[in-house]
């Protein structure tokens, strides 16, 4: 017998067998995202460095893919990274902005990074707590059929 | 009690398999599971899920009526979004872009809400136990809780349909005040629905502002997932501009060079290349396995 078994679970309310594929939330004859690891920490600003970054090491050796969170001022309300957030300036202060991005210095590591500054480029201080999800796909010798 | 492994290997491949990309899916990792997908063809999102958690999302932006790109801030002058999206226990909102003026450039907008939470592995979210079949790798058996396994098939997840590469070779132009050169190429994905896909990179970016010095004549856009976002409104562009985005037929990848000086202007000659990812997710229908 040639013929492989597959498995297949479909969206509540929809029917396995006749589902169109984006219906079905599990196909084993597909490539289903997986994710590698999950990495958390906190970056910290002072008024005396401006910048602050955690290195990840992945060692995939390749770039994945990932997604990045970040809580800025550590109260509880996360967003999505890459982020800019600009804060108003008055007539006795310039606006602030606060920067988290993520670099890939090679193919083994992930950086974050956190980047406070004025338009005089005065530093402050300043936590994030950050989750950063790095997935086994879907670069780098990716499957499909 | 120990725990079930479920592990379903590659077509073609037979198990085991060292390399942990060669499975399908494979419990011994979390494959990430969507709850919700929250959609709105013509304003912004503000999900009141009320489930005591912060979930993971990935938001994405409906430019018009046909185009989607990826929920980041534009990386070009004039164009800035602040934050736009917030996460809390209870609430979610994804917010549209506004130019420099404030003003939304967006038609819509759409989220998804993954059972990842922000937070400690130990809470809930709820989920139906009457579903005829259930697939989940769990030590306590079926459960009311999407968040005690790698696996469970009551959620939803994020499957590949295709992969290649896209590229654009602009040759050197020489342009008047005012005019583009614009070059377009795309795969055609025929899947009928605007999908998700990666990379994670802005609708568009102006390659002068990304701190590129020199730019270099070929361009990974790929690369793009990990810029520095500058401030808007403190470049002028020069005029050279990547484009990502999909409809419900194609990928796209655009590069167009605007000459915006008062004299005519050489641009020189630019390879854009772009690794392109498409799942079988659509960015248009609106869903919660929760409900």
């Amino acid at each position: 017998m040639s013929n492989k078994p597959v498995i297949k679970a479909a969206r509540s309310g929809y029917d396995v067998e006749t589902a169109d594929e984006k219906y079905l939330t599990l196909d084993s004859s597909k490539n289903t995202l997986k994710q590698y690891q999950e990495y958390t920490g906190t970056l910290s600003n002072t008024t005396s460095s401006g910048s602050d970054y955690d290195t990840i090491n992945h060692a995939l050796g390749y770039q994945p893919m990932v997604l990045a969170y970040v809580d800025i001022g550590q109260d509880g309300i996360y967003t999505r990274v890459p982020l800019l957030r600009e804060t108003a300036g008055s007539i006795f202060s310039d606006p602030t902005f606060t920067h988290v991005y993520i670099k890939r210095p090679d193919s083994n590591n992930i950086r974050i990074y956190l980047d406070t500054e004025s338009r005089s480029y005065t530093a402050r201080d300043l936590d994030a707590d950050y989750k950063v999800y790095v997935y086994l796909d879907p670069k780098e010798d990716i499957w499909y059929e | 009690m120990s725990k079930p492994v479920v592990k379903v290997t590659r077509p073609g491949y037979s198990y085991p398999q060292s390399d942990l990309r060669n499975y399908s899916f494979n419990s011994d990792y979390n494959s990430p599971e969507i709850f919700a997908y929250k959609y709105n063809a013509s304003g912004e999102i503000s999900y009141n899920h009320n489930k005591g958690l912060r979930f993971q999302i990935i938001n994405m932006r409906k430019l018009n009526s046909t185009d989607w790109a990826h929920g980041m801030r534009d990386i070009s002058w004039g164009t800035y979004a602040d934050d736009t999206v917030y996460i809390n226990e209870n609430n979610l909102s994804v917010l549209l872009p506004r130019d420099n003026t404030g003003t939304e450039i967006d038609n819509g907008c759409g989220v998804f809400v993954l059972t990842e939470s922000l937070e400690v592995d130990t809470d809930k979210l709820e989920i139906s136990l009457n579903p005829k079949f259930v697939v989940k790798d769990s030590g306590a058996g079926l459960d009311d809780n999407l968040l005690t396994s790698n696996i469970d098939t009551r959620g939803d997840t994020f499957k590949v349909y295709r992969n290649g590469d896209l590229s654009i070779s602009a040759s050197s132009v020489t342009l008047s005040p005012g005019n583009s050169n614009t070059q377009t190429t795309s795969y055609a994905h025929n899947l009928g629905y605007p999908p998700f896909f990666t990379p994670f990179v802005p609708y568009k970016t102006d390659l002068n502002t990304i701190g590129l010095s020199p730019i270099p004549s070929t361009i990974s856009v790929n690369d793009f997932e990990d810029l520095n976002i500058e401030s808007g409104g403190d470049a002028i562009p020069n005029g050279e501009v990547v484009y990502v985005y999909v409809d419900s037929t194609y990928v796209y990848l655009k590069f167009i060079r605007t000459n915006n000086d008062l004299s005519s202007k050489t641009f020189p000659a630019r390879t854009i290349n772009l690794n392109y990812t498409i799942f079988y997710n659509a960015l248009n229908e609106d869903f919660d396995l929760t409900n």
